[in-house]
């Protein structure tokens, strides 16, 4: 794939001596309720993190931290989120939409909601391009087909003049992919991005991901409740609960060896249902 | 024992120009636990729809094994989102017992909420001061109220938190077994149909795709689509 495209492969193990986003003793609360409690944990380039943990379990929240996101009344009462060593908590609201996109993206669970109905997905790609990178109309739209047929949406200059509700589910998640990708981002942050979709839309869409984190070397931040997609797809997983960080380590370890008596019992929920 | 309460033939239900469900034939025996699998669109939903006759087929039949004014009694739904098939402004207990007043039988709000494993003092609390495995257990109470022989399961699990799919399925287990129930047990995850089911049935785009004793379509499936739903499922 990636001498297809000619990209540098660079060693896998490369990418990973670089320490990138480092989360450290996180607290988001809102109001009088605390929905992360002291978390922390970093991410390398180049590598998948699981961020696990069942609904309520603040998962979401970190991810919004980290993208800045939260909103009233949610408020990041401490902690520090480094990107290359800087503190996100510390930027003002214009830095930060330099950040977004442009070095760290998200893409979320609901493709249906999370695109907007009015225009067509090229308009919403291009801005991107225009935004970050300041390219005119004409360059934005090239970088923009280039980019649909990046996450194989077939005849790609002819689908970006269309509206996201003439596309699938899965197709609109590959938009999602390609707007979150468009600027190069050294992050991804995918929020139960194959929750809302078939589990034969779900296979494709994960090794869409998988493939392009190879060719970007992105490093990817995967929230999802799914032990099964953890086990497929990361290499290091955070388990979360009610706030808090219950375990963190190698996921295989972590299935086969877990110290932790919540995830335990989550495992053995999943073992159940797997029919073991 | 074993005699078909639902049998299903050739029915087929457009709606405009779309065929939700085309030519679709099967029996539900009694006392079985069917799961019907399929992805989003495929028709499992209006097909269960149309055997609680809330939608009457464009052509072919539904014969049932007992009289139909008893349908409403003896068949019953659990839905997907107990968030929304509760009223969130009626008690759980009056939420319970307004099925058996309307079949005019005695309202059993303790005995239900004991069969559903809650205790009896939540009959008098409202939809929003319970979990979702709480407010599920509610919903399959009141399906249990006019004490049914048949119930269709719809998605009953895929909006909870997977330690508590586990309890609610145990639930239904035990249920099936003690009161004598058959399941119509709709997922669109195939572990959990397999962890339910004794056969299942595939369906696509509104026609069967396979049919068959659980361990067969899921060792050896004839269907290529089978397969694929088989593959794509993440291996735990």
């Amino acid at each position: 794939m990636q001498s297809e495209f000619g990209w540098i492969d660079w060693p896998k193990s490369f990418c990973y001596s670089f320490l990138m986003l480092d989360i450290k003793e996180l607290s988001v609360s809102f109001g009088n309720f605390q929905a992360v409690k002291d978390v922390g944990f970093s991410l390398k380039r180049g590598e998948t993190l699981g961020l696990l943990g069942e609904s309520g379990s603040g998962k979401s929240t970190v991810a919004l931290a980290i993208m800045r996101l939260i909103s009233y009344p949610g408020k990041i009462i401490s902690g520090k989120i480094l990107l290359d060593g800087a503190d996100l908590i510390k930027l003002g609201g214009e830095e930060m939409r330099k950040i977004r996109g442009a070095k760290i993206s998200m893409i979320f669970q609901d493709p249906f909601s999370s695109l907007n109905p009015v225009f067509t997905v090229g308009e919403q790609i291009a801005e991107a391009f225009r935004y970050h990178q300041g390219l005119n109309r004409v360059e934005a739209w090239e970088r923009s087909i280039e980019m649909l047929g990046t996450v194989q949406i077939r005849n790609p200059s002819a689908r970006i003049h269309n509206y996201p509700h003439q596309f699938s589910g899965g197709m609109r998640q590959r938009v999602m992919i390609a707007m979150a990708l468009a600027c190069n981002p050294e992050f991804l942050i995918a929020d139960e991005p194959t929750t809302a979709l078939d589990v034969t839309v779900q296979a494709e869409i994960l090794k869409l991901i998988a493939d392009l984190q190879n060719k970007f070397k992105l490093g990817v931040l995967f929230i999802t409740h799914n032990f099964a997609i953890i086990k497929q797809i990361c290499d290091r997983v955070v388990v979360m609960r009610k706030g808090q960080v219950m375990e963190e380590g190698a996921t295989l370890e972590v299935l086969n060896n877990s110290r932790n008596a919540y995830t335990k019992n989550l495992i053995e929920s999943v073992k159940v249902l797997a029919g073991e | 024992m074993n005699e078909p309460l639902i049998e299903i033939k050739d029915v087929t239900k457009s709606f405009g120009p779309v065929t939700a469900v085309d030519g679709v034939s099967f029996s539900i025996m009694e006392g079985d636990s069917l799961g019907l699998v399929g992805e989003s669109g495929s028709g499992k939903t209006t097909l269960s729809r149309l055997i609680l006759k809330l939608i009457e087929p464009d052509g072919g039949r539904i014969s049932y094994s007992f009289e139909e004014k008893e349908l409403r009694s003896k068949c019953q739904i659990v839905f997907q989102d107990p968030q929304t098939s509760l009223n969130p402004r009626i008690r759980v207990g009056e939420a319970i017992a307004e099925p058996a007043r309307i079949h005019s039988r005695p309202p059993r709000v303790k005995e239900l909420l004991e069969m559903v494993k809650l205790p009896a003092e939540y009959a008098k609390r409202y939809p929003h001061e319970l979990s979702g495995g709480e407010r599920q257990r509610i919903g399959i109470a009141r399906a249990l109220a006019s004490n049914p022989s048949f119930l269709v399961l719809d998605e009953p699990v895929s909006s909870l938190d997977v330690t508590i799919q586990v309890e609610i399925l145990n639930l239904l287990k035990e249920l099936r077994q003690t009161l004598d129930l058959t399941y119509l047990f709709i997922a669109h995850d195939l572990s959990t149909i397999a962890y339910m089911c004794d056969i299942i049935t595939v369906l696509r785009a509104g026609r069967i795709e396979e049919y068959g004793p659980k361990e067969l379509i899921l060792r050896r499936p004839k269907s290529a689509y089978t397969q694929l739903l088989l593959d794509s499922s993440p291996k735990f």
